[in-house]
């Protein structure tokens, strides 16, 4: 099935220029044992699983024959995409950092900013950034932390380098895909894990409710939290249930909740019964409508001044939008030096500005050549790839960037990693290009489950990785260090502690 | 609980139990006009009736096409139908996929699956006369689904307010089955009434998986006021309309137990509890000559108590 698999062009995750790479070995023998008819046979179980337990999405703008959002599930690849141990202690540290950054930039945009003051960022971006809420400045949030629950996008490039192709720090979502794709890979392909090594994931639900009792304002021993999700026509809805489901916590939509006397609120069978902490899959927008916008009714009225005065806790708190603005993520690495003093651990992405003179006119003149994105969209919406572009649709775009500098940066088209991934018109494995959605959860400690949603690129040729265009998605493996190097490396660790 | 998820679940406990009903129904008459001696037309009309859709039915259809083609469409497969197989069980879905997280999963994937498998794609059923395994098929996938609720729901509330919705919607069915089959018709003066109007009681019966059960209890010839007396005023058969109100007003009293704290309980919640009562000891008393007769308490007395019923428990539940 691996027969005329070209995995030269692009930095190849299973394949180099030798062969397949060592912590591939295992996978590729396995899956050249099982043959073509038993791997479909797995496969098409798979699919099965995924369509009866409901695991899918909702596409926004189709309508099925009920007259709700068009459901689907998340096509997946049965090849599993693996990580050595080394690397990922590289990613782990790399993000580790980044998010106290980004907190710390968080905390001092909402409070004294001094990071403006010294012009390392400028003023004026943060400002007039559509996620930037001045309603919550000077707020405290517990822990002083802003964004509990972080998504960030990873990426590689020719030679193999992560780079960070952009962070969420909203409402991140996918990580549902994660944990739900690795109970089907364990009963699909049950012999594809003995003795490879595979580092679990289930626990970071219990991790996520942890951190979210670690935010409760009142100091109880069993404190309310519950999980407020837009309903069931939005698009993450099976995760948003499946999260609540996994934590023992209420899923309540804005309609549940109210607030009187100071107070949040759910309406129950037997009357009110208070709020501590609601992990929100909301945006700041549909919030609150005495706050924000005033036509939403998704949210609840005067969760806001409830919120202000420290009487209930938000995770992720209001107006962390600013910092995953596509704009401010380039200068995500100034911050860390800013406020770690240290040096960034993964880099960024090259990105032109178009807020800046020269960022423009770069952007303006070598559109064919860029990725430009709306700074403000999510869901790969509002962008151009401009090698795949038509001479009119980048005429087009470049007419909206002129008209709102501001709202657009340009990046080189990266030539994202590749990983076998099977089709079954051709009935082999063929390259897909893919990305990497690590989540880490902050809070008194920082906790990344090992590995993430790794997002696949299936229409051939495309570099579009999202869900709601057409991507699927991989059991992502992270490897533990063989015993012998695990000893090897506490016992350099202790010397060179003497 | 939230006032929302006990909604939801109620409303899953209805819809399932009508699409089951719905399915029995349909099944057992239509293949009972399969040897029923020509008089076809007679068994088709009073199935709408049954179902309580005459009214849409009319607006819909006109009163042409009453037939073996159209009513099991309607019945079945018209998602213009509120009450239709297609639609409950597409709405029991809706409302459990709005609380997946709530029920175990194995329910939602029976529900999950129920949909996928018996909603779409029912044109092909009449066309391949298979409109008996489809009805066993929506029978099974029901029986299913309220199986693993017996077997995985913790009896909370949530468990009460699912058993609520299956056992008023079962009074109401059976109620109105009662109803409609009980009328006295045209033919039974007529020529050969007897073998018709026992085909007829079996097929009542039948529809309210009664037929065996009733057999062992009276081994004699089916008399109309046995089989009514039967379905209604049965205590130990779990379709009749007093077993399920039993049933009702107990579930009713294990969520007051919960939800009403120990000092004092709602007025809303009292009225209901009362409502209920009434409703037990009503049938616990009433002789089935005076129901059948339709004098007090008739079947239309009966049936009024169960919505209101209905109504009180959304007044004191779900609008909190």
């Amino acid at each position: 099935m691996f027969d005329g698999y070209a995995a030269s062009g692009f930095y190849d995750e299973m394949f180099d220029a030798q062969g397949v790479r060592a912590h591939y070995e295992r996978i590729h023998a396995y899956l050249q044992g099982l043959g073509r008819a038993e791997f479909e046979r797995r496969r098409a179980l798979l699919d099965l699983a995924f369509r009866n337990q409901g695991i899918t999405f909702t596409v926004y703008g189709g309508l099925d024959v009920d007259g709700a959002g068009t459901e689907r599930t998340i096509p997946f690849d049965p090849v599993p995409r693996v990580i050595p141990a080394d690397e990922w202690a590289h990613i782990e540290r790399g993000l580790t950092q980044r998010v106290k950054a980004l907190n710390a930039f968080l905390r001092d945009v909402y409070g004294r900013g001094e990071i403006l003051r010294d012009g390392v960022i400028p003023r004026e971006l943060v400002y007039s950034s559509t996620h930037f809420r001045r309603e919550v400045h000077g707020v405290t949030v517990p822990h002083g932390l802003y964004t509990h629950v972080v998504g960030t996008d990873l990426v590689r490039n020719e030679t193999g380098e992560y780079l960070v192709l952009e962070d969420n720090l909203r409402t991140p979502s996918g990580v549902s895909y994660l944990l739900a794709n690795r109970v089907a890979m364990t009963r699909a392909l049950p012999g594809l894990f003995s003795g490879a090594r595979v580092r679990p994931v289930q626990h970071y639900t219990t991790a996520l409710l942890e951190l979210l009792r670690s935010l409760s304002p009142r100091d109880v021993n069993d404190p309310t939290i519950v999980l407020l999700t837009p309903g069931m026509y939005n698009s993450a809805y099976f995760e948003h249930a499946f999260l609540a489901q996994q934590m023992g916590i209420e899923l309540v939509e804005g309609r549940d909740l109210f607030v009187e006397g100071g107070r949040v609120w759910m309406r129950t069978t037997a009357g009110r019964a208070q709020v501590d902490v609601i992990y929100r899959r909301l945006d700041d927008d549909f919030l609150d409508p005495l706050t924000f916008r005033e036509d939403s009714l998704l949210g609840v009225p005067g969760l806001v001044e409830v919120y202000r005065k420290g009487r209930v806790a938000l995770a992720n708190a209001i107006g962390t939008g600013v910092a995953d603005d596509k704009a401010v993520y380039a200068y995500v690495p100034a911050m860390i030096r800013y406020y770690l003093s240290e040096t960034p651990i993964l880099n960024n992405v090259e990105t032109h500005l178009g807020l800046d003179k020269d960022g423009l006119d770069f952007m303006l003149s070598n559109a064919s050549s860029l990725v430009i994105k709306a700074v403000g969209e999510a869901g790969g919406y509002g962008m151009l790839i401009g090698p795949a572009a038509s001479k009119d649709e980048i005429e087009r775009f470049l007419k909206n960037v002129r008209a709102h500098p501001r709202g657009y940066i340009a990046q080189p088209t990266i030539a994202l990693s590749r990983h076998p991934t099977y089709y079954p018109d051709s009935g082999k494995f063929e390259p897909a290009h893919v990305d990497l959605r690590p989540y880490i959860l902050v809070g008194e400690n920082i906790t990344i489950v090992p590995g993430g949603l790794t997002r696949v690129a299936l229409t051939r040729g495309s570099l579009v990785v999202n869900s709601s265009q057409g991507g699927g998605s991989k059991d992502t493996w992270v490897l533990s260090e063989p015993r012998r190097e695990r000893v090897q490396r506490q016992h350099q660790e202790q010397e060179g502690g003497h | 609980m939230l006032a929302r998820v006990a909604e939801s679940l109620y409303w899953i406990g209805r819809y399932v139990e009508r699409a089951e009903n719905t399915a029995r129904l349909l099944d057992v008459n239509y293949y009972a006009t399969l040897e029923s001696a020509g008089v076809v037309e007679d068994f088709w009309e009073p199935l709408i009736a049954i179902s309580g859709s005459m009214a849409s039915y009319q607006e819909r259809y006109g009163s042409a096409g009453m037939d073996g083609q159209g009513v099991p469409i309607w019945l079945a497969f018209d998602r213009a139908n509120p009450s239709s197989i297609v639609s409950c069980l597409s709405r029991a879905r809706e409302n459990a996929r709005s609380l997946r997280d709530r029920i175990p999963s194995e329910m939602w994937e029976a529900i999950n699956r129920a949909y996928l498998s018996l909603c779409f794609d029912t044109e092909r059923v009449l066309r391949t006369d298979a409109l008996h395994d489809y009805c066993v098929a929506v029978r099974e996938a029901c029986q299913l689904f309220f199986g693993m609720a017996f077997a995985a729901l913790p009896r909370d509330q949530g468990w009460a307010f699912l058993r609520l919705g299956q056992k008023l919607e079962r009074a109401d069915n059976v109620l109105r089955l009662l109803q409609v089959r009980t009328r006295p018709s045209e033919e039974d003066a007529q020529e050969g009434a007897q073998a018709l109007e026992n085909h007829r009681l079996m097929a009542v019966l039948k529809t309210a998986s009664a037929y065996e059960a009733h057999r062992k209890r009276y081994r004699s010839r089916l008399e109309p006021r046995r089989v009514a007396e039967f379905l209604l005023l049965a205590p130990d058969f779990p379709r009749s309309v007093r077993y399920s109100a039993m049933s009702l007003a107990k579930s009713l009293r294990d969520i007051a137990a919960v939800t009403e704290g120990p000092e004092a309980m709602r007025p809303a919640v009292r009225s209901l509890l009362r409502d209920a009562d009434w409703l037990v000891a009503r049938l616990a008393h009433v002789d089935v000559r005076h129901v059948i007769d339709d004098a007090s308490p008739g079947l239309g007395d009966l049936l009024a108590d169960v919505t209101a019923i209905g109504t009180a428990i959304h007044r004191a539940y779900f609008t909190a």
